[in-house]
């Protein structure tokens, strides 16, 4: 499980931009694309690298009124998806 | 120098090799255009050892890579860059290879970098229509437009098509690159976009359409060259989501019969069309 004070940013060769709602990612290297569902789009849009795992989660929970709890359990499993699809990476310090 | 004009980009070659000069008057006659004034001015030179290193697999590839305002090009037979602050691009070619794949590229960003996209489409004009079709390798791009030619109708693109903006609306263009099937036509001639549609093969025709985000997402899957730049590929989702919102859009199922421009036609006019 990834801990909640991680940075999750934008990898390097993700291009993409929400639309109505959802967001239309590309992977330059490999040249694949995603579409991320509302809930996804905003996590995507949330990610970049100047928010904690954590904070964005609380976000969540706000915003979709869901319990704080599962909005952790929620963001951490998809920003783990987003490393695996080389979509976000983390870092451990805020990024500019 | 020769000039020739694609989709409103006008490019200059100058060509020392007479062989590849008569080549390229002969190949582009339809889309020739006066030199002067060129949006870019690119020298063709021909050298034996041009392009990639021999490959066992000889499969047909092009590397492009973007660094500031230099792109360098690489294919089997031939390589060269563009320099978008000068206008100015080189290519060298083994003899008897094409200058094709560069203008391709050339074109790709040019219209990616204002605001257009080059497509793996085909693309069909009706009158002041042009409906463009999409989808990955085998989807019927090329039986679309074929249908169409038997039908009367004038083909832009059974291949590749660009579509881009003038006065703010979404403007079609033929171009000259064509896929492999020696009856591609090749018509210099534009209209304004009415229709976008993502092919696949059925028993009977139907336009069924489909949200903004799965057009967007099918649409820059069919964008070559471009897209292994971020900056660019951001600019490329842009124009699509533009395209969308002012451009009826829809996956159509149909058989190898021209019947399916009924239901194009039903489909584009009862979809409203905002100025």
């Amino acid at each position: 499980m990834l801990s909640l004070q991680q940075y999750p940013i934008p990898h390097r060769q993700v291009s993409g931009r929400v639309i109505d709602d959802e967001a239309v990612i590309v992977l330059s290297e490999s040249g694949d694309v995603e579409v991320l569902n509302r809930v996804g789009a905003r996590i995507w849009e949330l990610a970049d690298g100047t928010r904690t795992i954590g904070e964005i989660a609380q976000l969540i929970e706000r915003e979709y009124d869901v319990a704080l709890p599962q909005a952790q359990a929620d963001v951490q499993a998809f920003v783990e998806r987003l490393i695996d699809e080389n979509i976000v990476t983390l870092a451990d310090r805020p990024q500019a | 120098m020769i000039g020739i004009e694609i989709a409103g980009i006008r490019v200059a070659l100058q060509i020392e090799d007479e062989l590849l000069s008569a080549r390229v008057l002969s190949r582009y006659v339809a889309f020739a255009a006066p030199a002067a004034g060129a949006a870019y001015v690119v020298r063709a030179v021909v050298r034996p050892d041009a392009g990639m290193p021999p490959r066992a697999d000889r499969v047909w590839r092009v590397d492009t890579e973007s660094s500031g305002d230099r792109l360098t090009y690489r294919s089997l037979h031939d390589e060269g860059w563009m320099d978008w602050r000068r206008a100015a691009g080189q290519i060298e070619l083994r003899p008897g290879a094409d200058i094709e794949n560069y203008l391709r590229v050339l074109c790709a960003y040019h219209s990616a970098r204002s605001g257009g996209v080059m497509l793996h489409a085909s693309g069909v004009a009706l009158g002041e229509r042009a409906s463009v079709f999409f989808g990955q390798s085998g989807s019927g791009k090329s039986t679309v437009a074929h249908l169409s030619l038997d039908a009367g109708l004038t083909v832009l693109g059974d291949d590749i098509v660009i579509i881009g903006r003038r006065d703010g609306r979404f403007v079609a263009h033929g171009v000259p690159f064509r896929g492999s099937n020696p009856r591609s036509p090749q018509a210099a001639v534009s209209a304004p976009l009415a229709g976008l549609f993502k092919l696949v093969k059925a028993r009977n025709h139907s336009v069924v359409p489909m949200t903004h985000p799965a057009t967007v997402a099918r649409l820059v899957q069919c964008v070559p060259f471009v897209m292994n730049d971020p900056l660019v590929s951001t600019q490329v989702i842009s124009t699509c989501r533009d395209l969308v919102l002012q451009i009826p859009a829809g996956e159509l199922r149909f058989r190898m019969d021209a019947g399916f421009w009924s239901v194009i036609n039903a489909f584009t006019a009862t979809i409203s069309h905002p100025a």
